[in-house]
């Protein structure tokens, strides 16, 4: 699933398997010739990173961000910037630029020198839904950018205030049934509108969306205060409130579990053969088929995650040196350390499967048109 | 009651613990560094700290980010007194009294009220933070989008008061400023807003460039078009008068208005979003309603109106960590950092936070209070220094001036757009003042008017789908009762002085 996971399943084989040869028994002519292969590629490795290094050195590279200090992507930033400095030996500033959703920060991405100089992490999933909105001048992460890796998913949940009467999905569906369900979302069109419109949609709940909220952690206490039922947010910035006890999750926006977490223990998936859609499209005669199809492009879109990109066409070189640097500090264990301990779970892709997990993402988004459209709609009227 | 005494003197033991002292020291120095230069803050500089804190300790973390919480709010008043340039956007009420107090030749006693007011602001907010921190989640879960909308409809109230001249004219002007405060996305709708297709404009008018402009740049045009020699008029320090002293003295003979704005202050602090520039407004809005006849004298170098912005601006730090620390709520930008520092460290704010590690709490608390004192004793001892500004000759000091907006504007995003918008509304600035036109409505209305729309589109949707009745909140009545008599006390006094004038 993951390219990081699997290569580092093709070292331990490596490993293993070097180990075996290595010890020494008679007969085997080929011992000899994969220790020299072994040796030749460390030694290759190892001249790629020195070659890397000194055509960084010196260099001091832009790492921007599309947000404003202090949230998600600043967080992960930060946590990323001295790993990398580490494993490329240059010096990064990170660079807040805020503004339209994400989109300065972007566009300044795009139109940057391809020298190899300027990179930084953009939302995936926020880019891909502000052309379901109708932003047209929001660049296209699928087409405008090369993708160094993925840093981490971004996978959302529906949650209610502690102490609101709806305990569980079903909740959700009987109360429904009666009145419309209130979600409370930062702004319109963005990310967590786009799962509610499409999810809600999916599920066949009647729901209304209150839009903005100065945050959507503004949005959470709304929840909190029972001003609203529900709130859809990424689960790493949610985390903390389910963990104190003021949030209570209901539904996984996900074809599998987004985390290991005991926070997350029994509450269902809405994708998958055995998830939340499937059920709720047999109850409503709906094509259980379509229904897991839809749930499985909503988790491709909302997990489109949080990305590190680079302008578009740079030399085939820099982009080697910086991809396999990013990737060497995605592995640092000093910065898994760091990113656990602030509860910023890492789900790391290299280049090509990040990019390929894109691409299949923007191309699924397309069939949620109507749906974003048609809510947009009824929030103007 | 006694455990959080035992977590508070627990707490004031770690800070005041070697080597522990010197983070909020060095904090503090940092903070007001940084926070001398428009267009940088505290803000920018814990947005840096945060990776170097990364792997510290927790508790060293906190004893940094309280003092740059706290360090970082002071100095921008030295400079909006001074040459009017307000250091942080909280600082704008402070150049309207501190400014002419400055070419009047009293800075020291200006800065003198404001360091004092700044301090004892500050000991206010924490004291009523240490008070609330029992209740604080359960004063946050009473107050929602219709609380919030009538803390600004208050705070909109000060427009009637600071208007100078026509009224008509003052209205006009927050009309403008209502105006340019609606461009941008509306959040609600996801339509843009008056954007020309700019997607600089697609965020609204950044307040940063756009107070440089009206306040720095067009402060520096009017210096240099009236002919003065320097800005207080006189050539030597000796000619000064007033005194730091006289300062001091000040705030404690306006004890009542003190105690009133720093109450506003921590109360404002408390609204998610809203902070420092409304809170000082408001506070400088309160004190000019209820000075009765004496009411005119705002706005011309009144020490009063020195001490209602600051000591709401300072206690409103205390306030601000009311929702940060009960769920994570940041109630400003400053506390927003604060927030991803702790994150970082694996800190959920929340019962645990305010249970388990209750000490850890007091760490920040008496870090912020520490570096609030040490800014205000400091900027106390810098007086003579500060004050050696308003004697440096015009055609020196207006380039400098010119050339500290710029590097504010850019220094600020780093945006190209935002030098643009200062030098733009700096003209604009000047025009309107040399035409009797106020800029201070057109302020207040472009710091209020994204919050009045957001409580307000929130307020309606919320009593629309039946979840919040507006009429049957109490705080939200209060609060519009408190809006009547703003509004409508200074009528009756003004009508009763001209019942009182024989004939």
């Amino acid at each position: 699933m993951h390219a990081f996971q699997m290569s580092r399943g093709w070292l331990a084989w490596l490993e293993r398997s070097a180990a075996g040869w290595l010890r020494p028994r008679a007969g085997r002519p080929g011992t000899l010739l994969l220790v020299a292969l072994c040796a030749l590629a460390g030694a290759a490795h190892g001249q790629e990173d020195a070659g890397c290094r000194a055509r960084f050195a010196g260099r001091t590279l832009r790492w921007i961000v599309p947000s404003a200090p202090g949230g998600g992507f600043d967080s992960y930033s930060r946590l990323i910037e001295p790993a990398y400095e580490r494993a490329l030996g240059v010096q990064i500033v990170v660079e807040n630029h805020a503004g339209a959703g994400g989109v300065v920060g972007a566009q300044i991405l795009r139109d940057a020198a391809p020298d190899g100089g300027t990179l930084g992490i953009v939302n995936g999933p926020g880019l891909l839904v502000a052309a379901l909105a109708g932003q047209e001048h929001a660049p296209n992460p699928a087409t405008d950018f090369d993708v160094l890796g993925r840093v981490a998913r971004s996978q959302h949940v529906w949650a209610t205030g502690a102490k609101s009467d709806l305990t569980s999905i079903d909740d959700v569906f009987a109360a429904a049934a009666k009145r419309p369900v209130i979600f409370g979302v930062r702004e319109a069109g963005g990310t967590a509108f786009v799962d509610i419109a499409v999810a809600s949609a999916l599920l066949g709940v009647d729901r209304r969306i209150v839009a903005g909220f100065r945050g959507n952690r503004d949005a959470s206490l709304a929840a909190i205060r029972g001003e609203v039922d529900l709130v859809a947010y990424t689960f790493s910035s949610i985390r903390d409130r389910i963990a104190a006890g003021d949030l209570r999750p209901l539904l996984q926006i996900s074809t599998e579990p987004i985390a290991a977490d005991p926070l997350l223990q029994g509450v269902p998936l809405l994708g998958g053969p055995g998830g939340v859609a499937a059920r709720r499209a047999e109850q409503l005669g709906r094509d259980v088929a379509e229904a897991v199809a839809d749930a499985g492009a909503l988790d491709a879109v909302i997990g489109a995650g949080r990305l590190v990109i680079v302008p578009r066409n740079l030399e085939p070189a820099v982009f080697g040196c910086l991809e396999s640097a990013l990737a060497a500090a995605l592995t640092d264990p000093e910065l898994r350390a760091a990113a656990a301990a602030a509860h910023r779970p890492l789900d790391v892709a290299r280049a090509a499967a990040a990019k390929a997990e894109l691409e299949v993402a923007g191309a699924r988004s397309n069939r949620f048109l109507p749906i974003v459209r048609a809510a947009l709609e009824e929030i103007r009227k | 009651m006694e455990a959080v005494l035992a977590a508070a003197l627990e707490g004031l033991g770690l800070v005041f613990s070697w080597p522990n002292i010197l983070y909020p020291i060095a904090g503090t120095l940092l903070a007001m560094f940084f926070s001398a230069l428009p267009g940088l803050s505290g803000v920018t500089l814990m947005a840096l700290a945060i990776p170097f804190t990364a792997s510290w300790d927790l508790l060293q973390t906190l004893l940094l980010f309280g003092a740059l919480l706290g360090g970082a709010t002071f100095m921008g008043s030295v400079t909006a007194i001074l040459v009017n340039i307000p250091g942080k956007n909280s600082n704008a009420a402070t150049t309207l009294d501190g400014y002419p107090m400055a070419q009047q030749g009293r800075a020291r006693t200006a800065i003198g009220c404001s360091a004092t007011a700044s301090a004892l602001g500050s000991t206010f907010g924490i004291g009523m933070l240490i008070l609330l921190l029992p209740l604080m989640r359960n004063a946050m879960l009473l107050i929602g989008p219709p609380e919030f909308l009538m803390f600004v409809v208050w705070g909109l109230t000060t427009i009637a008061v600071v208007t100078r001249g026509s009224p008509l004219k003052g209205l006009a002007m927050a009309g403008l400023g209502f105006c340019i405060g609606f461009v941008g996305l509306d959040p609600r709708t996801a339509e843009l807003r008056y954007t020309f297709g700019s997607t600089y404009l697609s965020d609204g008018l950044s307040l940063v460039p756009v107070f440089l402009g009206i306040f720095a740049v067009a402060q520096t045009a009017e210096l240099m078009a009236s002919g003065k020699r320097t800005i207080s008029g006189r050539s030597r320090v000796e000619e000064l008068t007033g005194s730091v002293r006289e300062g001091v003295l000040s705030v404690f003979r306006h004890f009542g208005l003190f105690l009133r704005s720093a109450l506003t202050g921590t109360a404002i602090g408390m609204i998610p979003g809203v902070g420092g520039t409304v809170a000082s407004f408001v506070a400088y809005g309160q004190a000019a309603q209820l000075a009765g006849r004496e009411r005119d004298k705002f706005g011309t170098g009144d020490v009063r109106g020195v001490i209602a912005p600051e000591a709401a601006n300072d206690a409103k730090d205390g306030g601000a960590l009311v929702p940060t620390l009960a769920f994570g709520v940041p109630g400003g930008s400053g506390t927003a950092m604060l927030l991803a520092a702790m994150t970082l460290h694996g800190v959920v704010p929340g019962p645990e936070l305010m249970t388990t590690h209750l000490a850890l709490v007091f760490v920040l608390i008496w870090s912020l209070f520490f570096s609030n004192v040490l800014t205000s004793l400091l900027g106390l001892a810098a007086i003579g220094l500060f004050s050696r500004i308003t004697v440096i000759r015009t055609h020196l000091l207006a380039p400098v001036m010119l050339g500290i907006a710029a590097l504010g504007a850019l220094a600020y995003r780093g945006r190209l757009g935002d030098l643009l918008v200062a030098f733009g509304f700096g003209v604009f600035g000047y025009y309107l003042n040399k035409h009797g036109w106020s800029r201070i409505p057109l302020v207040i209305a472009l710091v209020l008017a994204p919050l009045f729309e957001m409580y307000f589109h929130l307020t309606v949707q919320l009593h629309e789908l039946g979840r919040v009745y507006f009429w049957t909140r109490p705080i939200a009545m209060g609060l519009l009762l408190l809006t009547v008599l703003s509004l409508g006390l200074p009528a009756l006094q003004s009508a009763r002085a001209r019942r009182e004038q024989p004939a």
